[in-house]
């Protein structure tokens, strides 16, 4: 028996000792002692009040800049005495009781030079963007992005690019209401509206804002679905999208149908993406989108957008590849018309430069019954991109730009974009 | 002379002086193979039904992933791990979210973590979490915590938290998570 007794002793021993400074009785005591209201120890606590304990990675201080050597990265301190952190409310409005908002910026100035006929060098604002997020529980969230931007005849107005209600129980499912980035391809889902984020000054042509003369519908209003699908090796995730589609009655009216849809169509997009596991940085998809679109004194046309993309993207390399192909197809014995676009573009990262190349076409037919005045637009963009800071980046690029029937020209920009 | 109890009729002379001892041995004989025989049965019945035997102690700086022992995972593969912290996987099972908890900047536990699960730097790690949220594909990035200590506090409070802690502080209650079938302290554990 008292051998059963010394075997079992040894069985009860902790195999990683007790930290000496880590005694049961200040166990029992560090959380109420750090904040006041913490429910007792031992009783889980929610998402909410843990959000409230602590910050965030992305809510951290700034680092120190890479160029800034007066400021050395502080030495290691001796973890403080339990008692004595006191953990900031983060994500609490204690004057109304409600979750509190975490606001980011983004922002850019530009100054850019062509040699178009009838243009002038300008130094131009970039968008202002609002991010804004709250956490209502560990499955309710809102997002929203708000933006104020000035248009070519200097008027300055405020567009909400994103607003989204999302709830998510498990990685399988995550359910979004409200305005969103379409997820046709690759580049829209990625930078949304910041430019400090996307390594070149500007967007592809192909996926431009539709108010700055894009073709695809990049914003769309109704529900949004997306998830992992379980099991194997590829990664395969999910994205089912449903609402109101673009306008198509007349091209100076509002793209994005916020409250009213000119038709009972609905316009779905479904996409498939695959990242896998094997090969961080590598995702490829394909998404195909369809509307009905119904243009002023037009027959209704059936809008089929199909896109593909492969990118793999890294911290120190980028190779993004897309294309997109939009059949816009008049009802009853109408024409069918296909415009295709793709870019590719090449960046690596040697320090904080990082030199950048891009490749891109539009190519739409001038019989198109959406968008007849598109025509044909492509060339090479060649650029340089400095991180002044973590949160900054200065670029620099050229662009060469050719289109049908009219005459080529030269580009030069300069941006200054950053978050904050 | 006395009976021989063996052998009726027969007398043996008896050697006092040699009999105690000749006892003795006989006894502490008998006695050494009885207890070595029930040493030999607990250990094999410990073998078979998997009871803990005292483990390695862990190796200074071994990083030890804990969470709540009602987290429904024991082990995870590296490639796990790195979905979890990359934002991959957010949820344990149905209904019970991840909370990532990280060091605070210039610990040893973040560098570590940083270097071998998220092969980022500090400013790179900062950006993928703000594109991370930025994209939606994240409500919030992970939360800092400022001492192994407070780590520990919150995941025992927090269901579904997960910190990444010096192994040696690891406080009893919580579990300790094995990568690729390993526990801080066994060849080849990768977070070190």
């Amino acid at each position: 028996m008292g051998w059963v007794l010394f075997l079992l002793s040894l069985t009860d021993q902790p195999a990683i000792p007790r930290h000496p400074a880590f005694p049961s009785t200040l166990r029992q005591n560090s959380l109420a002692q750090m904040v006041p209201g913490v429910p007792r120890p031992g009783q889980p606590i929610g998402y909410q009040e843990a959000a409230r304990l602590v910050p965030s990675v992305t809510d951290a201080p700034p680092l120190p800049s890479p160029l800034d050597t007066s400021t050395a990265v502080p030495p290691r301190q001796p973890a403080a005495p339990v008692a004595q952190q006191a953990m900031p409310a983060m994500d609490r409005d204690e004057s109304s009781g409600l979750p509190a908002m975490q606001f980011r910026g983004f922002s850019d100035v530009s100054y850019h030079v062509d040699n178009q006929n009838g243009t002038a060098n300008s130094f131009s604002l970039g968008q202002f963007n609002l991010f804004i997020t709250s956490k209502l529980s560990d499955k309710l969230s809102v997002l929203a992005e708000a933006v104020v931007e000035a248009d070519q005849q200097n008027t300055v107005g405020i567009d909400l690019e994103r607003l989204l209600f999302r709830w998510a129980s498990s990685d399988y499912l995550n359910v979004s209401v409200g305005r969103y980035h379409t997820a046709i391809g690759w580049y829209n889902t990625a930078y949304h509206h910041s430019s400090w984020m996307q390594t070149a000054v500007g967007r592809p042509f192909l996926f431009a804002f539709e108010d700055g003369g894009g073709i695809l519908p990049v914003h769309n209003v109704g529900i949004s679905l997306s998830g992992r699908i379980p099991g194997g090796e590829l990664g395969l995730r999910y994205i089912a999208e449903v609402g109101n589609g673009r306008a198509s009655r007349n091209r100076s009216a509002e793209a994005v149908q916020n409250v009213v849809d000119e038709n009972s169509g609905k316009a779905v997009n479904l996409a498939l993406v695959s990242r896998p596991a094997r090969l961080p940085g590598l995702e490829a998809g394909v998404s195909l989108y369809h509307d009905r679109l119904t243009p002023d004194g037009k027959p209704n046309v059936g809008e089929t957008i199909l896109a593909g993309h492969v990118v793999y993207q890294t911290t120190q390399v980028e190779w993004l590849n897309e294309l997109v192909v939009i059949r816009h197809a008049a009802e009853g014995t109408g024409p069918v018309s296909h415009t295709t676009g793709f870019y590719t573009q090449l960046s690596k990262k040697f320090g904080a430069w990082r030199p950048y190349a891009r490749y891109q076409s539009v190519n739409a037919p001038s019989d198109d019954p959406v968008f007849p005045d598109v025509g044909l637009q492509r060339g090479p963009s060649v650029g340089l991109r400095y991180d002044v800071h973590d949160s900054v980046a200065l670029k620099f690029q050229y662009d060469r730009t050719e289109r049908r029937g009219l005459a080529g020209y030269n580009g030069f920009a300069t941006q200054l974009s950053f978050t904050f | 002379m006395i009976e021989s109890r063996c052998y009726p009729g027969v007398r043996r002379r008896a050697h006092l002086s040699g009999l105690v001892p000749q006892l003795l041995s006989w006894w502490s004989m008998a006695t050494a193979v009885r207890v070595a025989a029930t040493q030999a049965l607990l250990i094999l019945v410990f073998v078979a039904v998997g009871a803990p035997v005292a483990r390695a102690q862990p190796a200074p700086g071994d990083v030890a992933i804990v969470v709540r022992p009602d987290v429904p995972v024991d082990n995870l593969t590296f490639q796990e791990v790195r979905e979890l912290l990359i934002g991959d996987r957010q949820f344990w099972k149905p209904g019970l979210r991840v909370s990532l908890l990280m060091r605070a900047p210039a610990t040893r536990e973040r560098d570590v973590v940083l270097k071998t699960v998220y092969r980022m730097s500090e400013a790179e790690f900062r950006r993928y979490w703000i594109e991370k949220v930025f994209r939606a594909e994240a409500q919030a990035g992970p939360k800092i915590v400022y001492s192994n200590e407070v780590a520990t506090e919150l995941v025992a409070a927090i269901p579904g938290a997960v910190a990444f802690v010096d192994a040696t502080q690891v406080p009893k209650g919580l579990k300790v998570l094995r990568i690729d079938g390993l526990l801080p302290g066994d060849k080849g554990y990768r977070l070190h």
